[in-house]
């Protein structure tokens, strides 16, 4: 397809500008980048402190750990935390109930922000466009507590369909409390907060698409359903795979205080995920070394989510989240 | 006001009524001989533990009381009085603060309390104790994960109070790193020095010590548990009986008071505790002949106590949100008291609550056997709370904390007392026909909670409630009290249950929750209890029967 062929030179590599030549001193290219390295310094600091050293309390993991103890005066007890978790069927159901809702997610919602933004993009009224948009990012505002409590209204045991159900003698549905549906719920739920709020980075990508390769497209004979599929699809693709990527970086990070407001709804069979579990096992009950150790795992297995997923987009020819 | 209730039972005011009870309260947990043999605190599912009693324990000196319309007595009821006597006698003199800050932790229910510029009863406490109390107010909802927080960040203030019934793991580990050990101060007739602490009984003693020393000052709690309130004008309405005499009748009750059409149902949380204790389940602990120590989970009685509650579900008769219900008290009291809830089981303690409110008319159910006859009724651990003092040598700074505690725990008829539970009159309280009345002024400036943190026996006392509600609870204690049943393992110390315990008790309420809406069969129950005897269950059976 011409069009396709036509895609890279439009849209150019961007690593003559941002790359540094090799042969530059490390002293004038620090000079030429300090207003680049001045701006992202807040950010840099920020996961040093927040993210990087407290990594450091990792070795949590491989203590009896005490708060009041402190770390040298905690037991060290090697791998004991982690033996104890994996023989642990409440860590198991955890870990299998994150999955299962990863999997939902990622199948059920991250598509449909990118559908979104490719309707929108079809809306050819201004007006109806930022008016869809308001009414499409709101959601993301509110607060899990409100959401959980307006669903509870709607849809919980007393809400008010149920309510006209049982006013009217018939079969009330158990939707909020029933553990099989739960973790369409709370996918449905997550869809409904935030689906609108993801289609701003695709709007950019679309937004970022030449017009000229339309008009090219057009003016080869293709339809709005060509002009998609070889234009609008390709020109989403980086993007597409960037979000898919990082997305599977916290993929594991399923909701906590979505899931903890509704755990006791459904009961911590269908509702602990890993970090609920860190959370009852560590902070309430006190086993800080098993809790560090079940989310140290987590981390570990995000990484490689990652990591396999970069490997898997570098192979497909895409750039994933660095260029190689 | 249903936000300030506590749940299972915290009480705002009657907890905070504490009198002389001439006698002491049953020595939960049994053979403690007051100096110091044995076996010392801790409890399952319920106290700080402690091992090797090395402190005798504090002296009794009873506390003079004024008569009281109905006498309590020496197995648990408490005196009922008519009103607060307004002109009791001064049970503290001398100075008391030195005016400095006095920053403590306290678990409040319900909102924080007004700021202290717009507070004329905190205003009056500071002015009392010369001191600046600025409390760290810890929500009821939040303590569970603010405490374990304060602690590890050691942000934890100078004093500190902790409710009994949080489990708090680790807690005697907790007191020896970071809290004073008071026993010289308290233990024999060292007490005497603080008379309002001396008036404290063993059973409330028994919570304070922490590795078989004293750490904290008790605040005294009733002997009873769990009960279920009747809303009078529901059951009325549906013609029911209020007080059946066995399970039939009580199944009829359920159904004949839920009403799907107009949103009223009989129940709204779970009512194991009392179903368990209708089919003669032990109170967590079974002491066996030969010694050993069985768990109330493996009791005949356990799985088809909860498979009753189970078929209860079933039948419809609880509110369609009582999943989330069961761990929201402050909307199920909302739901009763408006009338959408027939019945809701609470603690003796939240007796104060429903009991503050002169249009709210209730009853308190009678326990029955399964089959008509008594049900068995669990007796709790003897206070509500400790107080503590973090590390220090300084012992003026220790005397000067030992007097506010001894402030605070005066008797019930004395002028401290009246202080801490009416404030200011005018403000606070307006007397009418020479009965002092809270207002609503004052009862929201008391959620400053100062009155939580220590304290010796309470009596009934609620003047501003419907007229009868005290005499209709000492009826309540006067049938129950033949038929309290200890926890033989209340007091004793287990290293399992200290670590483990509370997460151990959280998987079998899990598991009896599944059951009870209709998640899991009541089968599954079997393998939960062997789950949580190999996880621990067995070692603390162990370490009891050691211990003991």
């Amino acid at each position: 397809m011409a069009v396709n062929q036509t895609l890279p030179r439009v849209n150019p590599p961007p690593e003559n500008k941002l790359h540094p030549q090799r042969k530059t001193p490390f002293l004038t290219r620090l000079w030429r980048d300090s207003p680049l390295l001045v701006m992202v310094a807040p950010a840099v600091i920020i996961l040093l402190l927040f993210t990087y050293i407290p990594l450091l309390g990792s070795v949590i993991a491989f203590m009896d750990y005490v708060p009041f103890l402190g770390f040298t005066g905690s037991e060290w007890v090697g791998w004991a935390n982690f033996s104890s978790l994996f023989s642990d069927t409440a860590f198991w159901n955890a870990l299998w109930n994150t999955a299962q809702i990863t999997f939902l997610q990622i199948v059920l919602f991250f598509p449909v922000p990118i559908v979104l933004a490719v309707l929108l993009n079809t809306v050819a009224m201004p007006l109806a466009k930022r008016f869809v948009q308001s009414v499409i990012y709101l959601p993301h505002f509110l607060s899990w507590v409100i959401i959980v409590a307006l669903f509870q209204q709607i849809l919980g045991g007393n809400g008010v369909l149920n309510r006209f159900l049982i006013t009217h003698a018939l079969t009330p549905f158990e939707i909020m409390s029933n553990p099989d549906a739960f973790k369409l719920l709370l996918t449905t739920q997550a869809i409904w907060k935030d689906a609108g709020w993801g289609t701003i980075i695709f709007l950019a990508a679309i937004a970022a698409i030449n017009p000229g390769l339309y008009e090219a497209a057009t003016i080869d004979g293709a339809g709005a359903w060509q002009r998609f599929w070889h234009v609008t699809l390709p020109g989403m693709r980086p993007i597409i795979v960037l979000m898919l990527i990082l997305r599977l970086g916290d993929a594991l990070t399923v909701g906590f205080e979505q899931i903890l407001l509704q755990r006791d709804a459904v009961g911590p069979g269908a509702a602990e995920v890993l970090d609920t579990f860190t959370y009852f096992n560590g902070v309430v009950d006190g086993s800080w070394g098993t809790a560090t150790a079940a989310g140290l795992l987590k981390g570990v297995v995000s990484l490689l989510l990652v990591l396999a997923a970069n490997k898997l987009a570098h192979r497909l020819g895409e750039e994933g989240v660095y260029r190689r | 006001m249903a936000s300030r209730i506590p749940r299972e039972g915290l009480t705002r005011r009657s907890l905070l009524r504490n009198a002389g009870l001439a006698a002491a309260l049953v020595p939960i947990g049994g053979a403690l001989a007051a100096c110091g043999s044995g076996s010392s605190g801790g409890s399952t599912g319920g106290g700080p533990a402690g091992g090797g009693q090395t402190a005798p324990m504090p002296a009794y000196v009873p506390p003079n009381k004024p008569k009281p319309l109905y006498e309590g007595n020496a197995q648990g009821v408490m005196d009922v009085y008519e009103s607060f006597p307004m002109d009791g006698p001064k049970t503290v003199t001398g100075p008391i603060g030195d005016g400095g800050d006095f920053n403590i932790m306290i678990m409040t229910y319900g909102q924080p309390a007004p700021p202290l510029n717009e507070n004329v009863y905190w205003q009056l406490l500071n002015k009392e104790l010369n001191l600046n109390v600025k409390p760290l107010q810890v929500p009821f909802a939040d303590f569970q994960t603010k405490f374990p927080a304060l602690v590890a960040g050691d942000d934890l203030p100078e004093f500190v109070s902790v409710p009994i019934f949080q489990n708090i793991s680790r807690l005697p580990q907790l007191a020896e790193a970071q809290f004073t050990d008071l026993s010289e101060f308290l233990s024999g007739d060292a007490v005497k020095k603080y008379p309002n602490l001396a008036g404290i009984q063993e059973a409330g003693w028994l919570n304070g010590y922490l590795n078989g020393r004293i750490y904290g000052v008790p605040r005294s709690d009733p002997v009873f548990t769990t009960q279920i309130y009747t809303k009078t004008d529901v059951i009325e309405a549906a013609g029911a009986n209020p007080q059946p005499k066995n399970l039939q009748e009580f199944r009829d009750l359920a159904k004949a008071v839920t009403d799907p059409k107009a949103g009223v149902y009989a129940f709204g949380g779970n009512i194991a505790g009392f179903l368990m204790m209708m089919f003669g389940v032990p109170n967590k602990w079974t002491r066996k002949s030969d010694g050993t120590f069985v768990s109330a989970y493996e009791h005949e009685a356990f799985v088809p106590a909860i498979a009753e509650l189970a078929a209860l579900y079933k039948s419809g008769v609880f509110h369609p949100d009582t999943a989330t219900l069961i761990g929201n008290k402050t909307q199920r009291d909302s739901l009763f008291r408006s009338g959408k809830l027939a019945m809701v089981h609470d603690g003796n303690r939240a007796f104060g609550i429903v009991a503050d409110d002169a249009k709210l008319v209730f009853d308190i159910m009678m326990p029955f056997g399964k089959d008509g006859g008594d049900a068995v009724h669990w007796t709790g651990n003897g206070a509500y709370a400790i107080t503590m003092i973090k590390k220090t040598t300084d012992k003026k700074r220790i005397d000067m904390f030992l007097k506010v505690l001894d402030y605070v725990a005066a008797p019930f008829g004395s002028r401290e007392s009246f202080v801490i539970n009416y404030g200011v009159e005018g403000e606070d309280y307006t007397v009418k026909d020479g009965v002092a009345v809270l207002t609503t002024r004052g009862q929201r400036e008391q959620d400053l909670g100062l009155a939580y943190i220590a304290g010796g026996p309470q009596v009934l006392c609620n003047p501003q409630g419907a007229p009868g509600v005290d005499k209709l609870n000492y009826g309540w204690q006067q049938k129950v009290v033949s038929t309290l049943l200890d926890n033989p393992a209340a007091h004793l110390y287990s290293q399992t249950f200290n670590t483990k315990g509370a997460a151990l008790e959280q998987q079998m309420q899990d598991a009896i929750v599944a059951v009870f809406l209709g998640r899991e069969p009541a089968s599954s129950l079997t393998s939960a209890v062997q789950k949580w005897k190999t996880g621990g269950g067995d070692l603390m059976a162990r370490e009891y029967a050691e211990a003991r």
